[in-house]
């Protein structure tokens, strides 16, 4: 594995993965075929991966509400991940040939990390895994031609089991072994953040005929947009700290996928970093709120 | 270990769907539980069940109900949490025809469906786990996923309609629900030998739920779902009772009883016919 000298993460990105947006694209990977849809998202994703393409990250990590795990913290650790990933909830739209490369050494830097912290925390070893989509659509959207080495981590299910404070207190310690593992290891790195905003969605697909139907898309409620705009204007002011503060609220009452600890990891990592974030985009899928932003930790070196 | 419930269902089971019970090498409660799966797939033998449907709370939907309708569906699985415990190969002989019969039945209840039929779809650790212990002739398997939005009454209705098209053909049925009990999970690293269930209030209410069903007393079983559920974090609230209920196995007079009980990673599990 190439490094790049001291390691660093470069940048961060807020992620989403419904399955709709790789629907929406018709890559080969997937095998549905779409009239196209939920392009405000697509086209955020396309800034992302010409930043990747001009970053030239080592490494994108990126932890998912999808790989949901009971006991501790796990990342995957075996060099090569492949097959076909049909989404269990949306068979119709995603089904999806992946492969990927994993950083087995980072990976297992990030266990043993998080471990000398105190977390649990495990290898996934097992080269038959089936990657969950979270983790392929957000990676898919960032990064297309999968040139990139990646480590996957998982979403301990602790915010769901215990409540959320001591969930977001275990991400915070996750974010902070995830960042010692990138500096010793010598990356430069990408993180993603797989995690949609407001979460409320409709209980029946709008249009079965056709999914991609957009005169069916639109926010779930206006309460709910209405915390998501006040969620990614804080990220735009770079009022890191103020966002933290809400964000139990935030998942409270808008039933924030950011609950599963991607964002808390992610900006823990990060240092809750006092930045702007670019916000790239913002859509709807089912209802759900989604946005597309960027920490761009670069800029302020 | 039952007697018919209808003409056509033969046996309504209650099976736990962690893996653990395929390595009763490991934990007393695993091997007992497992004996007991293959106990009451030997039953299901002997009373000539030609079909198992599957109702698992691990295939979770959120937009309506989703219904298994692939004819040959082969896959290899390896759960998400587990996949260092055992790898699960899986097989299954989906009757698709009947399949597209509780779509359409459904539907016409005003309920969204949609059938499933996809190469590589990853059945659920838990209905691959029921299958290998239960299903000992290689009957034919029906799959209904569990929507996170259908509440007890509309999933008693939903298998209202299910129970309507088993009675309306001929082919001797078996339903079987894969759910855990309390699910408050060891959240640690243990021992599998060191498992059980990690609350012993979680033990004493999953006891007496299951004494209630044994005693057929489900009228007040059900008035404690709630109490229940909310004290244990009840596998998705011990909706598989409402599908048992919906398909007529909770009928007056008929009393369930217990074959195994045991704790799975802390969860309660246990292996029950109605």
């Amino acid at each position: 594995m190439p490094t790049s000298g001291q390691g660093r993460i470069i940048g961060g990105w807020l992620a989403p993965h419904p399955p709709h947006l790789v629907y929406g694209e018709n890559p080969p990977q997937n095998e549905p075929k779409s009239r196209g849809g939920w392009e405000s998202l697509r086209w955020a994703y396309e800034n992302c991966r010409k930043r990747i393409k001009e970053q030239k990250p080592d490494v994108i990590l990126v932890h998912s509400p999808h790989w949901q795990t009971v006991v501790g913290h796990h990342v995957t650790a075996v060099p090569k991940l492949e097959g076909l990933s049909v989404d269990p909830i949306f068979p119709h739209l995603f089904r999806y040939k992946f492969a990927m490369d994993v950083d087995v050494e980072l990976a297992e830097a990030i266990h043993d990390e998080a471990r000398s912290d105190g977390l649990i925390a495990r290898k996934m070893t097992n080269p038959k895994f089936r990657v969950d989509y979270g983790t392929i659509v957000s990676l898919h959207m960032m990064n297309p031609d999968w040139d990139i080495p990646v480590v996957g981590i998982s979403a301990n299910n602790s915010p769901y089991f215990y409540d959320d404070n001591i969930g977001q207190e275990e991400m915070t310690k996750l974010g902070e072994a995830t960042k010692r593992a990138i500096e010793k290891t010598g990356r430069r790195a990408v993180l993603a953040a797989s995690n949609t905003l407001s979460h409320f969605h409709f209980n029946r697909e709008p249009n079965p005929e056709l999914p991609e139907d957009m005169s069916k898309e639109h926010v779930f409620s206006q309460s709910q947009y209405e915390w998501d705009v006040r969620v990614i204007d804080l990220m735009r002011a770079g009022k890191t700290k103020e966002l933290m503060a809400i964000l139990p609220q935030f998942m409270r009452e808008a039933f924030a996928e950011v609950k599963a600890g991607s964002l808390t990891w992610m900006l823990s990592a990060m240092g809750f970093p006092e930045i702007p974030a670019t916000m790239h985009g913002y859509g709807t899928v089912i209802g759900t709120g989604n946005a597309v932003v960027e920490w761009d930790l670069e800029s302020r070196r | 270990m039952t007697t018919d419930i209808t003409k056509n269902l033969k046996a309504a089971l209650w099976v736990p769907g962690l893996p653990h019970v395929l390595k009763p090498e490991y934990n007393k409660a695993y091997a007992e539980l497992g004996k007991a799966m293959e106990q009451a797939g030997r039953q299901l033998k002997e009373q000539g069940v030609e079909r198992i449907l599957y109702y698992s709370t691990q295939w979770i939907s959120v937009l309506g109900h989703l219904y298994q309708a692939k004819k040959q569906l082969t896959g290899y699985h390896v759960d998400e949490n587990w996949y260092d415990l055992i790898d699960l190969p899986f097989n299954f002989k989906i009757d698709v025809a009947f399949a597209d019969k509780l779509a359409k039945a459904a539907t016409a209840q005003g309920y969204q469906t949609k059938l499933v039929d996809y190469e590589g779809f990853p059945v659920d650790t838990g209905t691959i786990t029921a299958d290998r212990m239960l299903n000992q002739t290689g009957a034919r398997s029906n799959m209904v996923s569990c929507c996170v939005y259908s509440d007890y009454a509309d999933t008693v209705k939903l298998a209202g309609t299910i129970r309507a098209e088993i009675e309306a053909d001929s082919v001797p049925t078996a339903v079987v629900i894969v759910s855990g009990l309390s699910g408050r999970w060891y959240t640690r690293e243990i021992d599998f030998v060191d498992d059980g269930v990690s609350d012993a209030g979680d033990d004493k209410w999953n006891q007496k739920m299951i004494a209630l069903f044994e005693s057929g007393s489900y009228d007040n079983a059900e008035k404690l779902i709630g109490d229940y559920a909310g004290a244990c974090k009840v596998d998705m609230g011990l909706k598989g009772l409402a599908f048992l209920k919906g398909v007529g196995a909770l009928s007056a007079g008929r009393k369930a009883k217990c074959h195994a009980y045991g704790g799975i990673y802390g969860t309660g599990a246990a292996v029950m016919s109605f």
